[in-house]
């Protein structure tokens, strides 16, 4: 199988797509085209500047370089958790940073060295993307674990107040919300699993196939994906809900919030 | 400090937001004393009684409980020694028998159990006709409220603090848990009682808690 290469005159073709958006949006007055007209250009300069990034870096192969995006992207991450979760008397910035880099660290090397053994293991052609699949899934579920736990101290208090009360420790007082946030992170990954394939072809996997790679390759990559994602959700949302919860209470087992 | 007392209070003071709800107070409370403590809504008796067990912050080097300051005791054991009873009560997710019951899930109670006979007989002692199946959050607040009282007083704790125990019931289930307080208190349980309306038949040391200073009513 080859592929089809894009020239920058048939990428400009698809404008078309954008400029049938943009008529809609003016007949019925839905005022997106400057959305629409922003939107546009912002996709083509941050994918092409993604690309050239990219190509630099594949090119260099360079251990510093990686070690310098892989920093970039949980930087970006972990600011993306703090921004989501608005939350001013626990301090959260921490924990979710480590997280954050012990999940994309571990699940990571562990796919690329044990599962699908490259050399180096760090080969940006497969640590970048694959990294950037696990660090985006794994933001996602550690702030849905966040947001969980942190609403539900903050509605059960009287639940976990009694419990302390009656001589339960903070981790007694605790154990139920504990379950429900980690469950909260993972859920999404889990059921993920159920409706693959059934209902879309995963973006990954559809690459693949277009990119011309054999489509039991592909499949074979994409299972590999949703199960890694699965670890890292896991992983993630564990790591966190602990360290957040220890954060809740003081040391005399007093609710903190 | 005597062999009988059990809570001593050392120039214990409860400020909030900036503003003092109790200047610095010394107490001593002897074993089985019944104290009772009122004062309008809002002055801080609840507050007193959650900082005496430490469930709220600010009070643990002030509070000395059978001799050991509170910041010094682990926390379970100290409120598993020093029970207390919200205002609001609260049940959990389940079965009359499951709240009955849950502190027994908790690791200072360990190897402590109840039969489903003891626990009806409990139930009876309050006077409350319901099936330990039935659903605890469907119950009615007074109902609730008895079950509460009984989750802690199966536990049997040395101090029981309790806010407002008669505040949400009707006058003949009000006299019912003040007898059966009575009782407990008889047996040898110390309580701190914190109530806005007074307590019927009440002995013991009874305080006003007014413009943020305990006042020994005579």
């Amino acid at each position: 199988m080859s592929v089809i290469e894009i020239g920058w005159g048939q990428l400009l073709l698809s404008l078309l797509f954008i400029l049938l958006a943009a008529a809609a949006s003016l007949y019925y007055q839905l005022r997106m085209e400057r959305d629409l007209l922003v939107g546009t250009v912002r996709t083509f300069l941050q994918l092409a500047l993604v690309g050239y990034v990219l190509q630099f870096i594949f090119d260099l192969e360079h251990p510093l370089l990686i070690l310098l995006l892989y920093l970039w992207m949980l930087f970006w991450a972990a600011q993306a958790i703090h921004s989501r979760v608005d939350e001013s008397e626990v301090a959260i910035m921490g924990p979710t940073f480590v997280s954050m880099a012990v999940t994309f660290t571990l699940i990571t090397s562990m796919v690329t060295s044990l599962v699908i053994q490259v050399e180096p293991w760090y080969r940006p052609q497969y640590f970048i993307p694959l990294g950037g699949m696990i660090a985006g899934n794994a933001m996602t579920a550690i702030s849905l674990s966040l947001e969980r736990l942190l609403s539900s101290l903050r509605q059960q208090r009287a639940e976990v107040e009694l419990i302390l009360s009656l001589g339960g420790s903070w981790q007694e007082a605790s154990q139920r919300l504990r379950r429900d946030s980690i469950k909260a992170g993972m859920i999404p990954s889990v059921n993920a699993m159920m409706t693959v394939g059934l209902v879309s072809l995963p973006g990954m996997m559809s690459g693949q196939i277009l990119a011309g790679v054999d489509p039991e390759q592909a499949i074979r990559y994409q299972i590999l994906v949703m199960l890694m994602l699965v670890g890292a959700t896991a992983l993630g949302t564990l790591i966190v809900v602990n360290l957040i919860l220890r954060r809740c209470f003081t040391r005399f087992d007093q609710l903190r919030l | 400090m005597t062999d009988a007392a059990v809570i001593e209070l050392r120039g214990f003071a409860i400020s909030r937001n900036d503003t003092l709800l109790l200047e610095p107070t010394d107490m001593v409370i002897a074993t089985g004393e019944r104290l009772l403590i009122t004062g309008p809504s809002g002055c801080g008796k609840s507050t007193f009684l959650k900082r005496l067990c430490a469930l709220e912050p600010g009070n643990e080097e002030q509070v000395w409980l059978r001799g050991e300051q509170a910041a010094r005791w682990e926390m379970p054991k100290l409120r598993k020694t020093m029970a207390y009873l919200p205002q609001t009560p609260v049940m959990l997710e389940g079965s009359v028998r499951d709240n009955l019951c849950l502190g027994l899930s908790l690791r200072v109670y360990k190897g402590m159990q109840f039969s489903d006979d003891r626990l009806r007989d409990a139930l009876a002692s309050v006077n409350l006709d319901i099936d330990l199946e039935s659903n605890a959050t469907r119950l009615s607040p007074g109902q609730k409220a008895r079950v509460a009282l009984l989750q802690r007083l199966m536990l049997t704790p040395d101090v029981l603090l309790c806010d407002e125990p008669i505040a949400s019931l009707d006058q003949e289930n009000a006299q019912l848990v003040v007898r059966v307080l009575a009782e407990a208190g008889a047996a040898g349980m110390t309580q701190i009682i914190v109530s806005h309306q007074g307590l019927p038949d009440l002995y013991g040391r009874q305080y006003r808690l007014n413009q943020a200073r305990l006042e020994l009513v005579e």
